[in-house]
C-alpha cells in the first residue's frame, strides 16, 4: 500500500469515527457535575453559599476555607467529577470547605456593581461562613476573577482573613503577553453595557474561544474523535463541554466597572481604586499569601499573576507555577492530587494546631 | 447522521467534519508530495472568516435584528433616503427618516470595520500556509491523516498567537466590536420607539424599572443597617441600665 493509499484510508476512517461519535453522544443522557455532598447555608437573590460535608475525620482544628470563583463561569468546575475535583482533594486533606455560587444574573441585576459584589455579597458570605463555622477569621481561596475580588476584599477587611490563596488570578492587567487584556482595552465598555444591559455569556465565550481558535475550535474535537470508544473519557469531555458553555450573563454595571477599573486603568498598579467608598490598597494585605499559577494559561498569563508578590504588604508570600493551562489547574490530575495537598500543607504550617 | 437527531445538536462535529473534508484535499496533495499552497490558503481564509475569529455573532445580525433584516432586504437604504442622504428630513416622518439615515451610516461603518478586520487576515493566511508547508513533516505525519491535521493546527495556532497579539489586531478587533455595538444600540432604540408606539414595554422602560428596584434595594439595606445599629444600641443601653430602676420608678408614683 502506498503512502497516499494509507492516507486516504485514514481520512475515510476519521469521517466514519466522526459519525460514530454522534451516536455515542446521543446515548449518553444527562451529564452529572458537582456531586460531592454539600449543604446550602445561605442564599440571597440567586447567590448560594455551600458548605461541603467532610470526607475524612479532621485531625486538627482548621479555619474554614471559602472558595470565591469567577463570575464568568460556573463554580462547579472545582468539583467537576469525583476523580477531578479540587474540592474533594481539599476535603480529603482535612479542610472545611465553603463555596460561593454567584448564580445567573437576570435583567433585574443589571445595576449590581463591584461594591455590591465585593463589599456586600462577598462580605455577607464571609460573615455567614464565620457564623456557620463559629470562627472569627477564615482562609480565602480566590480563583481567576474571584481571586481579584478576594484581593480587594482582603485589603479592605484584613481582620476577617487569616490566609489568602490566589489561583490563576490577574493583578497586573497590562503585561505585554496578555492578549485578552490587549483586546479588551479597545472595547468601549460603556457602549457595550448601554447596548446589551447585562453582557451575554455567549459573547464572552466567543471572545475567550477566539483567543485560541485552532486549539479550542478544532483540535479539541479532533481529540474527542480519538477517544470516542472510551465511555469514561467521552463523559469527561462532555462534562467539560457542559461547563465551558454554561456561561452566565454578566451584571452590566459590574462588568463595566471591572473592565474599566482593571483592564483599562489597571488600578492595582496605577492606584486610586475605591470600593464602597473605601480605598483599596493591596499593601494592607499583611497576612500570608499563596499564589498558584499555570504556565500555559492563555487567559491569565503568569506575568499578570506574579505581580501580586510586589503588590501585597506581606512578607510571607509563596508562589508556584504548574505546567498546565487555565482550566487544567482545576480539572487535571494535579487538581485532585498535588494542588489541594500543597494548599492544605501551606495552611497547616500557618495555623496553630 | 443517526436517525432522529437534529443537526444543531452536533453543530461542532459537523463543522469539524466539513473542515476536515476541506483539509483532505490539500493535505492529500501534501502527502503525495505535491505543493498546494493556494488550496491551503483558501482553506485557512475560509476558516478564519468564521464567527470564531470575530468574537461576536456578526454573521447572524439580520436574523437577530429585524431592522437590519429589513435594511438588507431593501438593498441597504430606502429609496427616498438614497438620493437625499445629506438633506434635512421633514414632515411627520422626519424622525423615522433620521433614524434610517443614522442606521445607514452605522451599517456602513460596521461593514468597513468588518472589511478592515478581514483584510488583516490576508497576511496571517499567507504566513500560516507557508508555515505548514515549510514545517518538517515526519514520515508518520505524511501518511497519518490525524497527525497531519495536528501539524496544520499547530502551525496555524502558532502563527495566530503572534498575529493576534499585535496593536493592529487589537485596534481592528475593537473597532469591529464597537461598530457592531453602535449599530445594535441604534436598532435597539428604533425597536424601543416601536414598542412604545404599540403600548408595549420597551427596553428603556424595563431598564428604568430595574434601576428603581436597585435604588430601592440599596435604600432598604441602609435602613436595615440603621435598624440593626439602633437595636444594638438599645441592647447595650439595657445592659448598662442599673438593676431595679424600674421598680424605683414605680415606687415614686
Amino acid at each position: 500500500m502506498t503512502a497516499s493509499d494509507q492516507f486516504l484510508r485514514d481520512s475515510i476512517e476519521f469521517q466514519s469515527r466522526l459519525t460514530e461519535g454522534m451516536k455515542v453522544i446521543a446515548g449518553l443522557g444527562e451529564i452529572e457535575v458537582g456531586t460531592t455532598p454539600k449543604d446550602q447555608i445561605y442564599a440571597s437573590n440567586g447567590l448560594v453559599l455551600y458548605r461541603y460535608r467532610p470526607l475524612v475525620k479532621q485531625k486538627r482544628k482548621t479555619e474554614p476555607l471559602l472558595i470565591v470563583y469567577a463570575l464568568v463561569n460556573r463554580p462547579y468546575i472545582v468539583d467537576l467529577h469525583e476523580k477531578r475535583s479540587l474540592v474533594r482533594g481539599l476535603l480529603n486533606a482535612g479542610q472545611d470547605v465553603y463555596l460561593i455560587d454567584w448564580g445567573y444574573p437576570g435583567p433585574e441585576d443589571r445595576y449590581l456593581d463591584m461594591s455590591d459584589y465585593v463589599a456586600d455579597m462577598l462580605g455577607k458570605c464571609v460573615a455567614e461562613t464565620l457564623k456557620n463555622a463559629n470562627a472569627s477569621a477564615l482562609n480565602l481561596l480566590g480563583i481567576c476573577q474571584g481571586g481579584t475580588m478576594s484581593l480587594c476584599y482582603a485589603a479592605l477587611y484584613p481582620e476577617r482573613i487569616s490566609n489568602l490563596i490566589t489561583m490563576v488570578t490577574p493583578a497586573d492587567f497590562h503585561t505585554p503577553d496578555n492578549i485578552l487584556a490587549n483586546w479588551f482595552r479597545e472595547i468601549d465598555v460603556e457602549l457595550l453595557v448601554d447596548t446589551m444591559g447585562n453582557v451575554p455569556g455567549i459573547l464572552l465565550n466567543s471572545i475567550f474561544l477566539s483567543l485560541k481558535p485552532f486549539k479550542l475550535g478544532v483540535e479539541k474535537y479532533l481529540d474527542f474523535i480519538e477517544i470516542i470508544d472510551d465511555k469514561d473519557k467521552v463523559e469527561n469531555f462532555m462534562r467539560m463541554e457542559k461547563w465551558i458553555f454554561d456561561s452566565p450573563d454578566q451584571a452590566g454595571a459590574m462588568f463595566c466597572t471591572f473592565l474599566r477599573t482593571f483592564f483599562h486603568e489597571n488600578r492595582f498598579v496605577s492606584g486610586g481604586l475605591e470600593i464602597d467608598g473605601q480605598e483599596v490598597n493591596l499593601k494592607a494585605i499583611s497576612i500570608p499569601v499563596l499564589n498558584l499559577m499555570a504556565s500555559e494559561d492563555h487567559l491569565v498569563p503568569p506575568s499578570a499573576s506574579k505581580a501580586i508578590k510586589y503588590m501585597v504588604g506581606t512578607s510571607d508570600y509563596t508562589e508556584k507555577v504548574y505546567k498546565t493551562g487555565h482550566i487544567g489547574i482545576y480539572v487535571s490530575s494535579k487538581a485532585g492530587g498535588d494542588i489541594p495537598i500543597r494548599i492544605a500543607n501551606w495552611l497547616n504550617e500557618r495555623t496553630p494546631g | 447522521m443517526p436517525p432522529g437527531l437534529s443537526p444543531p445538536v452536533f453543530a461542532e462535529l459537523y463543522n469539524l467534519g466539513n473542515l476536515m473534508q476541506s483539509l483532505q484535499n490539500p493535505a492529500f496533495n501534501q502527502a503525495a508530495g505535491t505543493n498546494s499552497l493556494r488550496q491551503m490558503e483558501d482553506l485557512i481564509r475560509t476558516f478564519s472568516q468564521g464567527p470564531l475569529f470575530a468574537g461576536l455573532p456578526g454573521a447572524n445580525l439580520p436574523q437577530q435584528n429585524p431592522w437590519l433584516g429589513a435594511f438588507n432586504n431593501s438593498a441597504a437604504t430606502p429609496p427616498w433616503n438614497m438620493n437625499t442622504q445629506n438633506a434635512p428630513a421633514l414632515g411627520i416622518g422626519r424622525e423615522y427618516q433620521e433614524d434610517w439615515r443614522t442606521l445607514t451610516g452605522l451599517k456602513s461603518d460596521y461593514d468597513d470595520a468588518l472589511r478592515a478586520f478581514g483584510e488583516l487576515f490576508q497576511d496571517f493566511v499567507k504566513r500560516a500556509s507557508e508555515a505548514f508547508y515549510s514545517a518538517n513533516t515526519s514520515a508518520t505525519e505524511q501518511t497519518d491523516f490525524s497527525a497531519l491535521c495536528r501539524k496544520w493546527i499547530e502551525c496555524c495556532e502558532n502563527e495566530f498567537q503572534s498575529f493576534a497579539n499585535t496593536p493592529e489586531y487589537s485596534t481592528r478587533f475593537g473597532r469591529l466590536l464597537n461598530a457592531y455595538l453602535r449599530l445594535l444600540q441604534h436598532t435597539n432604540r428604533m425597536q424601543d420607539k416601536l414598542a412604545e408606539l404599540s403600548g408595549q414595554p420597551s427596553r428603556r422602560a424595563l431598564d428604568a424599572l430595574n434601576r428603581k428596584g436597585a435604588e430601592a434595594q440599596a435604600r432598604i439595606e441602609v435602613l436595615e443597617q440603621k435598624i440593626q445599629q439602633l437595636e444594638s444600641a438599645a441592647k447595650a443601653n439595657r445592659k448598662r441600665a442599673p438593676r431595679g430602676g424600674r421598680s424605683t420608678k414605680k415606687s415614686t408614683k
